[in-house]
């Protein structure tokens, strides 16, 4: 399975006003120019730590589905963070890894993911379900199945490291990202 | 000051999401945050994790607190500048100010005597406190959160809360 692809099934399968956390690089354009939804927060940096907004988010609106797509490099650098959604287990969260197991904007160095059982990790530190997919036909499903139901969830999805789309970069400075964002939660 | 005054100050100025990572000077100030259930209080497990957290609450109304040791503002720095920076996030910041009054204490040494400059290098905003504020003083800040969207230090010095 590709990213664009895993991350398009995503996108085509949200109910509607679900906010969506973005990952720095590819993650970020590739799920833009999927669709250019104002319920989509992109970090342009950070790296690491779009799992620490998403949470931050999550716990202070329980009103809302708040789902981050992370990716295997970010996920390693802020590996604390399970810990802590484990913890306060916000049952409106849902978390992506899109695990193409290399760092993909800065060259394909291998990241060490292929060590890592992902979903096991989250499942201990206290997420109410975890999964792994390699396809795209058990992605929907799954994906389609704990969109409606109390998390939080962990869904670590196996992808290739190719790049079958070019996507240009996010074209909103970052307070434009913040703005826009905060104007559709309104 | 009493801990439990400035976070009844705090409150009254509408600050109302606290995270961050306990420090010895911060003690009486955790425990009241511990105790407390009219806002939302997450104890992070890393300073730049409160950093995240923080841009997370302010994006769904909330204004943060982050609190941290002066050691922890070096991890926090690169979550600054490529969050609250760029994106305009306003946040109060408590940063106890470790390394001045300690001389025992190596591992203080070198981000004591740097910390101020740390913050200025960056055109960070910031006071020392020393366990005396005023609602004027508390107003000024929040009125240049609001006005500015930026991030608001205050270097708490040993002993300021009791």
């Amino acid at each position: 399975m590709n990213r664009f692809n895993a991350i398009k099934i995503i996108i085509d399968n949200l109910s509607g006003d679900e906010l969506l956390i973005h990952a720095n690089g590819a993650i970020s354009r590739e799920s833009f120019f999927c669709k250019n939804r104002g319920e989509n927060f992109y970090l342009l940096g950070s790296m690491g730590l779009a799992s620490s907004v998403g949470l931050g988010l999550a716990l202070n609106r329980p009103d809302k589905k708040i789902i981050i797509l992370d990716g295997d490099g970010n996920i390693l650098m802020g590996f604390g963070n399970l810990a802590l959604i484990g913890a306060f287990k916000p049952k409106n969260l849902i978390h992506l890894v899109f695990d193409n197991q290399v760092y993909g904007t800065t060259g394909n160095q291998p990241t060490i993911s292929q060590y890592i059982p992902f979903s096991k990790v989250a499942f201990v530190s206290g997420y109410k379900t975890s999964h792994f997919v390699d396809n795209e036909d058990s992605l929907k499903k799954i994906f389609t199945k704990i969109l409606h139901e109390p998390g939080p969830h962990f869904l670590h999805i196996k992808v290739s490291k190719e790049i079958i789309q070019q996507c240009p970069r996010i074209p909103y400075s970052a307070n434009e990202i913040k703005e826009r964002f905060i104007f559709s939660l309104k | 000051m009493k801990a439990k005054d400035f976070l009844i100050l705090l409150k009254k100025y509408g600050f109302n999401f606290f995270t961050g990572i306990p420090c010895s000077y911060l003690s009486a100030l955790c425990e009241v945050l511990n105790k407390e259930n009219s806002f939302l209080h997450i104890p992070a497990v890393r300073e730049d994790i409160a950093v995240g957290l923080s841009v997370g609450a302010y994006l769904a109304g909330k204004l943060p607190v982050i609190y941290m040791q002066n050691s922890g503002l070096g991890y926090s720095l690169e979550a600054f500048a490529s969050l609250h920076l760029i994106y305009y996030i306003p946040s109060l910041v408590l940063v106890s100010y470790r390394g001045p009054e300690d001389k025992g204490w190596e591992e203080h040494l070198v981000m004591g005597k740097h910390t101020e400059d740390l913050l200025k290098a960056f055109n960070l905003k910031y006071s020392i406190f020393k366990g005396k504020i005023s609602e004027k003083q508390l107003k000024e800040i929040k009125d240049y959160l609001v006005n500015e969207k930026l991030p608001y230090f205050l270097l708490v010095t040993k002993g300021a809360f009791e």
